[in-house]
């Protein structure tokens, strides 16, 4: 399955509308500006993604994984490298770097993360007019492969990657990572129907 | 029974009790919301640690319990779960959902730390309200933050030393440490005071957090004065808390500032003790263990860098000392690393040699040597400086006029406490005028011993001419006397036969004259015969021996009647002395000696004269006396030769009641024909005492006379004793 440029245009603007409301919600949080963006929007079946993403995040990967279910199920992932974790947690706390990440540098970045990833999936949810419920987020501290494995492991369906290079910026610093929507070619079929629909009413307006 | 027997309504009754249970055994707050955000369960977690009681809040709005949640943007949280999100609520972006009393006392919270999940609560597929679990993380934040000051600290700690080690201005290092201490710690004063060893007060050095009338009122402390005193009297850190509770008398100036804890440290490196430093809060009452750890070590690293300062500012003092001093001295004086390159020469270098800059460093100097002495001292220098011994060498340098003047060099090697060489001094001296001189002497010295050779063989030559001459001149005084008496004889005899035979013929006047022929010829006679006397002293070969000078004497006097009584008296004190002589020349002298002293005497005065011997040390009595001839002509029989002078001298003396003499007569008076002015009219040849003085000097001895005028003579004479 490939993305036109039409479905790689919504899908940008849409996802951007979500960082957007992340944004507004971490700048909230934090007191301090804070912008996302989002430099490419990709698909990849689920077995390339793990190629594509081992050749930019290395090492032990912090990951914040949300399972959602509902008409639209599916795993949500915030990827960044062990670097880009700790500068992020200390650019949100505003304090040195401790040179790991605790119990509560990980906890901080699931909030962060839980952010992002519902503001994206809200913004799906609310295209699609579907409920999404959400389970806990987790973290896990692994490479991108296990990362992966763990969770196409369990699906029998052939599962689409979005994959989405996600920018942070704050405090005159960059911090770069991955947004990855794991679905199902189910729920993939139908975000792009609902895209274009979406599209032709952004259009016809 | 297994679960998948299990009725629904069982089912229900099972998870209504495991829900009872975790209500009450929950080890984390849990609570609930309706979709209206009022509470509507309570558990017991909560009502322990929120104080508030389930039946007091269930039913009220969450949002009244803890307003400060839309303050803190955390309502929208629970709007999101109710739109069915899952919120996070993590510690460190919101340090709590709801505000608790901390658990730990003291732990610097205000509130309990928490971490909270929202979750939407589902009931029939619809959202129905929310959940809340929350954490008690308290514990976790406060080892965290304990982690992170510690890592802080440390962090400051390894700045501060990596600042102190290079500091200059111990005081502005001080107070920029204070800027990076300060926030960390919440001290707001400090005080730096320095101790003044002649007085033992401590003088304030610098600080924060202070008026100026406050620095006027604590700028000099007493002895022991305040905490600062107390820290330096004690060499230990005086740790207050709780000043304003305090009732001690140190606490009391503090007290005044509205300072409610102080830590003051002693500044010590070794023995050395320069001061102290003193932190000082107003917003906190006490200080932690870790706390005053870490200040008691930024006071330790104070503590060194001040002694490293004060070390350095030493050592330059010295240092600049050592170059004002080395180019006041009029030496050439360098310093030189331990490989041998010159690293410091003074200015007397390039005054003396008219160069400039720093041309004579390193190698350079060797430019203004002379070439001929390069390769020498270049080679001693290095071989100094391989074995470590001590450096010296002279050679010729080109000095301000384009001339070489002389040099002389010295090097020692400067030791470590493990024997390393760690510098040379070294010190050039201009020898050049002294070189000169050396030269000089040198060839005077060469001339000098060609003249003595020389001279030697002139004064042999000479003196054996002479001896020839006086040889000759003796033989020929002898035979003159000789020859002279027989025409003095026939003179004589013929007078005295024609004044007998012609007597009564010769007119009175003719025997007049006859009578004068006959005296002058006597006296003719007289001289020929002293003459020869004098002669055959001086020629005569000598040999000494054993002479008794009591026999001498009583052949003398018995010999001659004007002796004898009632003529004279002569006196001997005995014993007299023997000594080594010529028996003959021995006679005569004493002969001519008794003859004198009986005949100057005044008219009328019968002569008194006494003889005495004395005996004189061998190393004595050669020091006074007249004219003395010590070479004598002597020859010395083998047996007497042995003695000689061992046995010392014997001074024979002849004193008499004569008519004296002066200074200039004493002086004359044993020269050849000398004869005293007075004497003139008492008949003599003036040849006894030339005689004596050469019998006298040939037999080894000396001879001298003490008189004055009518006071007598006393003559002596002195020869060698025999035991």
């Amino acid at each position: 399955m490939e993305l036109t440029a039409t479905h790689q245009e919504a899908l940008t603007e849409l996802i951007n509308i979500g960082y957007g409301r992340a944004a507004a919600a971490l700048s909230e949080l934090t007191g301090r500006r804070i912008i996302l963006d989002v430099p490419k929007v990709a698909v990849f079946p689920i077995d390339k993604v793990s190629l594509v993403l081992s050749q930019v995040l290395q090492g032990e990967v912090a990951s914040v994984h949300q399972v959602f279910s509902g008409p639209v199920a599916g795993h949500a992932l915030l990827l960044l490298d062990h670097e880009a974790a700790m500068l992020l947690n200390s650019l949100l706390l505003d304090q040195a770097s401790t040179g790991r990440l605790d119990a509560t540098a990980r906890e901080a970045l699931i909030e962060v993360g839980n952010i992002v990833l519902n503001a994206c999936l809200g913004v799906f949810g609310n295209l699609l007019q579907v409920q999404v419920t959400f389970a806990v987020p987790r973290l896990h501290m692994e490479s991108v492969g296990s990362v992966l494995n763990s969770i196409s492991v369990h699906e029998e369906e052939l599962q689409y990657a979005l994959m989405v290079h996600t920018r942070f910026h704050l405090k005159d610093s960059d911090v770069s990572g991955y947004m990855v929507i794991v679905l199902g070619i189910a729920s993939f079929s139908r975000l792009l129907s609902e895209l274009e629909k979406w599209e032709q009413r952004q259009v016809s307006r | 029974m297994n679960a998948v027997d299990m009725s629904h309504s069982f089912r229900q009754e099972l998870d209504a009790a495991i829900l009872s249970w975790t209500h009450q055994l929950a080890p984390h707050g849990i609570f609930t919301t309706d979709h209206e955000m009022r509470i509507t369960s309570w558990n017991h977690w909560l009502e322990t640690h929120s104080l508030f009681r389930a039946e007091q809040v269930i039913g009220q709005p969450l949002l009244k319990i803890a307003p400060s949640l839309s303050d803190r943007h955390l309502d929208g949280y629970f709007g999101d779960a109710l739109k069915g999100e899952v919120k996070i609520v993590a510690t460190a972006l919101h340090r709590y959902l709801l505000p608790f009393p901390p658990t730990i006392p003291n732990s610097g919270f205000s509130h309990m730390q928490q971490s909270a999940r929202i979750a939407p609560l589902m009931l029939d597929g619809r959202i129905w309200g929310t959940i809340t679990v929350i954490e008690d993380v308290t514990e976790r934040e406060w080892q965290n933050r304990e982690l992170r000051n510690e890592k802080e600290r440390q962090e400051l700690l390894s700045e501060t030393l990596a600042h102190l080690l290079i500091a200059r201005d111990p005081d502005a290092l001080v107070r920029d440490l204070f800027g990076r201490v300060a926030g960390q710690l919440k001290v707001d004063t400090y005080l730096h005071y320095r101790l003044e060893r002649s007085t033992s007060r401590l003088h304030l050095q610098s600080s924060i957090g202070l008026t100026q009338d406050q620095e006027k009122a604590l700028a000099i402390l007493e002895k022991g004065e305040g905490y600062a005193g107390a820290a330096v009297r004690t060499g230990r850190p005086v740790i207050a808390n709780f000043l304003r509770r305090s009732n001690d008398r140190q606490a009391e100036s503090f007290k005044e500032l509205g300072l409610e804890a102080s830590a003051a440290f002693p500044l010590t490196v070794g023995e050395h003790l320069s001061g102290a430093l003193v932190f000082a809060a107003r917003r906190r009452e006490k200080w932690e263990v870790e706390e005053v750890q870490f200040l008691h070590t930024i006071s330790r690293y104070v503590a060194m860098t001040l002694d490293r300062t004060r070390q350095e500012r030493t050592l330059r003092e010295s240092e600049e000392q050592f170059r004002i001093m080395a180019d006041t001295v009029p030496d050439i004086i360098y310093t030189a690393t331990p490989a041998g390159r010159f690293d410091f020469i003074n200015q007397r270098f390039y005054v003396v040699t008219g160069t400039t800059g720093n041309r004579a460093l390193h190698f350079g100097w060797l430019r203004s040597l002379h070439e001929e002495d390069r390769p020498h001292l270049v080679e001693a220098w290095k071989e100094a400086v391989q074995t470590g011994q001590p450096f010296s060498a002279e050679f010729r340098l080109r000095v301000a006029d384009g001339k070489f003047r002389w040099f002389f060099a010295r090097a020692r090697p400067v030791l470590d406490l493990v024997g390393q060489i760690v510098k040379w001094f070294g010190a050039i001296t201009d020898i050049h005028d002294l070189k000169e001189t050396q030269l000089a002497l040198g060839t005077a010295q060469r001339q000098l011993a060609d003249y003595a050779a020389n001279l030697e063989k002139t004064v042999e030559m000479r003196t054996t001419e002479l001896r020839e001459n006086i040889l000759h001149l003796e033989s020929f005084s002898y035979t003159v006397a000789h020859d002279l008496r027989a025409p003095i004889r026939a003179i004589d005899g013929f007078a005295r036969m024609i004044l007998e035979q012609c007597d009564e013929v010769i007119p009175e006047n003719s025997r007049h004259g006859l009578e004068r022929i006959i005296r002058a010829a006597g006296c003719m006679d007289a001289l020929t015969r002293d003459l020869l006397n004098y002669t055959k002293v001086a020629t005569q070969k000598v040999e000494l021996s054993l002479v008794d000078p009591n026999v001498v004497l009583e052949d003398v006097v018995t010999m001659n009647e004007a002796l004898r009584e009632p003529h004279a008296t002569v006196a001997i004190v005995r014993p007299l002395h023997p000594v080594l002589a010529h028996s003959t020349l021995f006679t005569q002298c004493v002969s001519n000696l008794l003859d004198n002293a009986a005949k100057f005497v005044a008219p009328g005065v019968k002569p008194r004269i006494i003889v005495r011997s004395e005996l004189i040390a061998p190393t004595d009595g050669n020091s006074d006396a007249t004219p003395n001839a010590n070479a004598s002509e002597a020859t010395l029989s083998p047996e007497a030769r042995t003695s000689a002078g061992e046995d010392g001298y014997v001074r024979l003396w002849v004193e008499d009641n004569g008519i004296g003499m002066d200074a200039l007569t004493r002086e004359k008076i044993f020269g050849l024909f000398e004869r005293a002015r007075e004497v003139k009219r008492y008949p003599g040849t003036g040849i006894g005492l030339a005689i004596l003085a050469k019998a006298i000097q040939r037999m080894g001895g000396r001879f001298g006379v003490e008189s004055e005028i009518e006071a007598g003579s006393r003559f002596w004479i002195e020869l060698q004793a025999v035991r």
